[in-house]
């Protein structure tokens, strides 16, 4: 009898995926879905307002990456407009965003992610969870996360004029320069930074590292797909988050092209599956060959660990020192390991450390000049950041009085989706055999998407890392044979 | 006793869910500055938490869709209802109940009052501005309710 397995996680702010498994007579799996069933109409939404409401706009798409939405948005402005800003604008525009990164993934791996390894993927329900982390490394390392957490939000704050919703991009600059005596609190937050860096890399390897079973889970063929990869990377081809180039590269790492956003549209698709409204993104010159992964298939992965394989390095030392070591152990570049994104996470929190750090020592920082104003008639504007989940891309059309025509938004969750599909397929049929589909298998299914920290992962509704569940089995009458509830 | 925060929660661009955010616009014209403070916030989360250290009581606003009220119904919850109770009710993410439990695990100071204030809504899964009919209606009585247990506070 064949039977249909449905994880549906309790909606969240930014809306809901879902994780249909079916099984055939047997109870192996005999197709595994992730869908997100619902449309957002987001960018119909914009059109017909100003382009200046954007960065206030986008950011309430959802309360996970307002900051990334900001700062595309800014971005697009600045295209939009055709005003660079001056020096002290941008590397305070990157000072923020970097602060945000490392906040934004130090919540994920100590509190979305860190369950999975932390704690261990078999470990009972109620123990998977920030509280279970915390009972491994222990009350004082739960007080420093928050702590740290709150100081690099203050850096936020003061920049962007709120710790969660900037409203400080404008075309051609910022609303709000920095005096020298706030520089000097931001350069001992970002020092602090990097000591807390350091210490989670001590952890990571602790806890992680040192367990064989962890080390063996991320070696194992069940997370693991040959893809292409893409991020920015700046002019030496180091990570960046703020701005450059995109660089694709292909299963061994080659260069297979490297562009600009504004040409994003001769290089990347969308294709619409009938099961799933997130339209799934390809490269044009592969070509989207389905589902599937390898040489032949267009599908290409972004986000920490895709960042880390286009790159050919980190642009500051310690980051660049965890780079090597988490290569090594992988046995080299690219990293094809699905959960290697938590891991490639932390060398991107220390590369967000030492960048603040960098930045906030810069002479430019404090220079009075924030703001070159716009002069150009808008017509079109495209920009680009490296959001916390992947590369994020908007794209407006305007009229001459700069009123939205059209809007295009690639969030990074979606440039994953259709690898966070094969992902979730291939773990689904490793893991779930002869119908047995316990509570710690569909965990270690979730776990193949929850690498990827993707937008609807849905992980925080009830407590700060389990994710809300319910598992319906139905016969092919869909007639409800069992429920799982894991809510 | 110290100061007190009037916390609106909610989306701006998701229908009814702005309903919280707007009932503590109206409020903030309504209470003394010096003993209030009134703020929006569309996340809830640990920054929640580090945003409550710092009072000696909280009342938050927010929008609920429940399964089992009717769209205007006004819920309130207050500390020790919320002990011990899962996140049933609010889209913000982590929820508050959760939040204690967090706080108390790691010794974060708590408010003395913390009250919960939902107005049950009918519409936030979609982009738009502005209420619903039966909302929009509800949003002075809503407003009233809340203005008088801050009054008890003044």
């Amino acid at each position: 009898m064949s039977k249909r397995i449905t994880i549906d996680p309790v909606t969240r702010l930014e809306g809901h995926g879902k994780i249909e498994i079916f099984l055939n007579d047997e109870g192996n799996v005999e197709k595994a879905y992730f869908q997100v069933p619902e449309f957002r109409g987001f960018e119909k939404f914009c059109e017909g307002r100003a382009a200046e409401e954007m960065p206030a706009i986008t950011e309430k798409i959802c309360g996970v990456c307002p900051t990334a939405h900001h700062m595309a948005s800014t971005k697009t402005l600045d295209d939009l407009f055709k005003v660079t800003p001056p020096p002290a604008a941008r590397k305070i525009r990157e000072l923020m965003y970097t602060a945000f990164m490392f906040e934004d993934h130090l919540l994920h791996f100590y509190i979305l992610g860190g369950p999975d390894f932390v704690v261990g993927p078999g470990s009972p329900k109620a123990e998977r969870n920030i509280l279970g982390v915390i009972g491994k490394v222990g009350v004082e390392v739960g007080r420093k996360v928050i702590e740290i957490r709150k100081k690099v939000r203050s850096i936020n704050a003061l920049i962007a004029g709120s710790p969660l919703y900037p409203v400080s991009g404008l075309p051609g600059g910022v609303t709000k320069g920095i005096t020298e005596k706030e520089r000097e609190d931001i350069k001992a937050i970002a020092a602090e930074a990097i000591e807390f860096a350091k210490f989670t890399f001590k952890v990571f390897e602790d806890v992680v590292l040192k367990n064989s079973n962890y080390v063996k889970i991320i070696n194992s063929n069940i997370y693991h797909h040959k893809t292409y990869y893409m991020g920015l990377v700046d002019e030496q081809n180091k990570v960046n988050f703020y701005d450059g180039k995109i660089r694709v590269v292909d299963q061994e790492g080659k260069e297979l092209v490297k562009f600009s956003v504004q040409d994003y549209l001769e290089n990347i698709g969308e294709y619409v599956e009938p099961w799933t409204y997130v339209k799934m993104m390809y490269l044009k010159e592969i070509g989207w060959k389905g589902l599937k992964d390898g040489k032949e298939s267009g599908i290409y992965r972004v986000a920490p660990l895709a960042r880390l394989n286009v790159a050919d390095g980190m642009a500051t030392p310690l980051a660049q020192a965890e780079y090597e070591k988490m290569y090594a152990v992988l046995g080299g570049k690219p990293a094809h390991h699905t959960l290697a994104y938590h891991w490639a996470r932390l060398v991107e929190v220390m590369y967000a450390a030492e960048r603040m750090l960098e930045l906030a020592n810069d002479p430019d920082l404090t220079d009075t000049k924030i703001r070159n104003i716009p002069t150009e008639r808008p017509v079109e504007g495209i920009g680009v950041v490296e959001a916390p989940r992947g590369t994020l891309i908007h794209h407006y059309e305007t009229d001459e009085q700069g009123i939205l025509q059209k809007v295009n938004l690639i969030v990074a969750t979606q440039n994953n989706a259709a690898a966070i599909c094969l992902s979730i397929e291939k773990a689904a049929r490793a893991l779930i055999q002869q119908g047995n589909v316990s509570d710690g298998i569909l965990n270690m299914v979730e776990m193949a998407f929850r690498a990827y920290d993707p937008c609807f992962a849905c992980a925080t509704h009830s407590l700060p890392g389990e994710m809300p569940l319910i598992v319906n089995i139905y016969d092919k009458q869909k007639n409800l044979l069992r429920e799982i509830r894991r809510d | 006793m110290g100061k007190i925060l009037v916390l609106g929660i909610g989306n701006t661009i998701r229908y009814d869910d702005a309903v919280g955010i707007l009932a503590v616009r109206e409020l903030k014209k309504r209470v003394s500055a010096v003993k209030f403070d009134c703020m929006e916030l569309s996340e809830t989360g640990l920054h929640l938490l580090s945003l409550m250290e710092d009072y000696a009581a909280v009342i938050i606003v927010d929008s609920f869709v429940t399964s089992h009220s009717k769209a205007g119904y006004i819920h309130r919850f207050d500390l020790s209802q919320l002990n011990g109770m899962s996140d049933p009710y609010s889209t913000h993410q982590l929820g508050i109940p959760s939040l204690l439990l967090f706080a108390r695990r790691f010794n974060i100071k708590l408010p003395r009052s913390l009250v919960i204030y939902g107005l049950e809504i009918e519409k936030n899964d979609a982009f738009g501005e502005g209420l619903s009919p039966l909302v929009a209606q509800k949003l002075p009585e809503f407003i009233e309710t809340i203005e008088k247990e801050v009054g008890a506070y003044a």
